[in-house]
């Protein structure tokens, strides 16, 4: 892993078009702005991890639902 | 073709019942080929079986169902990566989560699949908003879902 030191205001670029910039540092929380092209997707990774778990968790679920009377569930649930 | 499946056996699918994934979706990097299938008993809720994994298959749901709300924003890129130009053009399905306690049932909104119904190519999107989660409790969508209709009734009577 490359690792950067920078400064307030201070940007890295990846490649020709994607600029990541410091834009404030208040105690543990540094607030980046990114700039890149709209064809590049940006993610905190956070939320992909989020999702993946989920997935997972949903991958072992739902076994038995046909089993069970599904609306009668949901509407006894309110 | 025959699929074989863990949960359903042995299964004959034909190739326009395939859908891909243009990118696996997260946690499952081997599987990027999945079919529906429709019961009327689970209605409106759907299985995806992986036809690479066996043992691989969700619950999903299309999320207006639930959520009357749901516009969630989707960037052009991931359209385009699935060969549409506008985010009405696709169709969206919610993968869902059912615990024991089937009252707490949950879709994943915040990371719903956004599907090409002519092309079959889908992919696993991620909203970048905190309003959508990726546990929202499908009962209180359908609470939300109830008040709204009955707001919209409420105005509707109110008229001259």
């Amino acid at each position: 892993m490359l690792v950067l030191s920078r400064k307030l205001e201070e940007s890295i670029m990846i490649g020709d078009e994607i600029e990541i910039k410091v834009i404030s540092v208040q105690g543990e929380t540094v607030k980046l702005g990114i700039t890149a092209p709209r064809s590049i997707p940006v993610h905190r990774k956070e939320v992909y991890e989020e999702i993946e778990r989920e997935n997972i968790r949903a991958a072992g679920t739902g076994r038995e639902i046909e089993k069970i009377d599904l609306m009668k569930h949901i509407i006894k649930g309110k | 073709m025959k699929v074989a499946t863990t949960r359903f056996g042995e299964l004959e699918i034909t190739e326009e019942q395939i859908y891909t994934l243009v990118t696996p979706i997260p946690g499952f990097p081997a599987t990027k080929s999945f079919f529906f299938i429709q019961k009327e008993k689970i209605a409106p809720f759907q299985w995806m079986q992986s036809i690479e994994e066996s043992g691989v298959t969700f619950v999903v749901v299309e999320p207006r169902h639930f959520f009357h709300d749901y516009f969630p924003k989707i960037g052009m890129t991931e359209l385009k990566e699935i060969g549409l130009d506008k985010v009405e053009e696709s169709l969206l399905m919610a993968i869902v989560v059912l615990p024991e306690d089937m009252t707490k049932m949950t879709a994943n909104l915040r990371g719903p699949l956004v599907i090409n119904s002519v092309t079959r190519a889908m992919k696993q999107v991620f909203i970048e908003n905190e309003r959508w989660t990726v546990r929202e409790f499908i009962v209180e969508g359908i609470r939300r879902k109830e008040q709204f209709a009955l707001s919209e009734k409420a105005a509707e009577e109110g008229k001259p």
